[in-house]
């Protein structure tokens, strides 16, 4: 039988129009905007927020892959604000069969925060895509 | 003998010499079995219930089975790395509805409309995958005759069954299950 947390730490922040959160364990650190570094809004296509000062750059981890191996750091720039949330087992949203199937990678599902729906993200997917975006820029 | 060969003259004179009131009569009978006959019954029973939705200026029709709700449209949470024509998705009665706007899923056919503001939200289901139409309007249930083949359209998808004219206006038959194929890929899953 799988068991599971009643709650988790979840980092929310924006990207342009779009709300988002991920778990706040695998974050490193949250810093101060840097230019070098892809903002996550263009990763998904949309434009990021205006306000260049309102941007922070979040540094994350994924978990070695095998023995040996080191854990992966990626770091990407996000819109504010970025804050730390609680979410709880009644505050996943149920999903529908095409939402599970696995085709919204990186999202791994959604959950309301707030009276806000938020988008969870997978982080290893996120690192993924960030990984295969070459040359990107801010 | 005579009088019986007299009545047969009289008879045949009548076939040749065929009355208004003969005309009239053939006209009832014939009206009466067009009531009767079961070609006319069958036209009633093909009609199907269907629910209208009007995006701009173009009206849909959809099977009024595949119809679960039709809500206001609420917040609409934009979900990173999907098809233009997929808005985001929607809370509906606690669940994740995804959101497909037609005009943009049709402008890959080239098909235009012109720009709205969606109030309503047609929720549709089939095998428990469900997905919302925004619509500028919609209508109760309605009985349509089965579409004809739509000329207006040539590039037109498979999920477009035809076309049907309801009160001056040209709807077009949506297919469910075609429609959940081409907005979210649902023979994958």
């Amino acid at each position: 039988m799988t068991t599971h947390r009643s709650t988790i730490s979840v980092l929310r922040f924006s990207a342009g129009p779009l709300r988002l959160g991920v778990a706040a364990e695998d974050v490193v650190a949250v810093m101060a905007a840097r230019a070098d570094i892809p903002h996550i809004a263009r990763l998904f296509g949309v434009e990021p927020g205006r306000n260049d000062l309102e941007r922070r750059t979040i540094q994350v981890t994924t978990a070695a892959e095998g023995q040996g191996s080191e854990p992966c750091l990626t770091a990407f720039q996000a819109d504010f604000p970025v804050e730390v949330v609680r979410c709880g087992f009644e505050d996943v949203l149920p999903m529908g069969p095409w939402l599970e199937c696995g085709r919204l990678r990186p999202v791994m599902g959604f959950a309301r925060i707030d009276d806000e729906t938020l988008v969870l993200l997978d982080i290893p997917s996120v690192v993924d895509m960030l990984q295969k975006r070459e040359g990107g820029t801010s | 003998m005579s009088r019986a060969n007299s009545r047969e003259n009289s008879r045949e004179n009548s076939r040749e010499t065929r009355t208004a009131n003969d005309e009239l009569a053939a006209l009832v009978a014939a009206r009466q079995q067009a009531k009767e006959t079961p070609v006319a019954a069958t036209a009633t029973e093909n009609r199907t219930p269907c629910l209208l939705m009007r995006m701009s200026d173009r009206w849909f029709a959809l099977r009024a089975e595949s119809v679960r709700e039709v809500v206001a449209v609420d917040s609409i949470t934009k979900v990173p790395a999907q098809q233009p024509y997929i808005l985001g998705v929607m809370l509906v009665h606690g669940g994740l509805v995804p959101v497909v706007d037609l005009s943009l899923l049709m402008s890959e056919l080239h098909i235009e409309f012109e720009k709205s503001s969606a109030r309503r939200l047609v929720v549709v289901s089939r095998e428990g995958v469900e997905l919302g139409l925004v619509a500028e309007d919609a209508r109760g249930v309605i009985e349509l005759p089965p579409p004809s083949e739509g000329a207006s359209e040539p590039r037109r998808s498979a999920f477009i069954l035809g076309e049907v004219e309801w009160q001056e206006h040209l709807v077009c038959v949506l297919d469910v299950a075609r429609l959940l194929e081409a907005a979210l890929g649902t023979e994958r899953v």
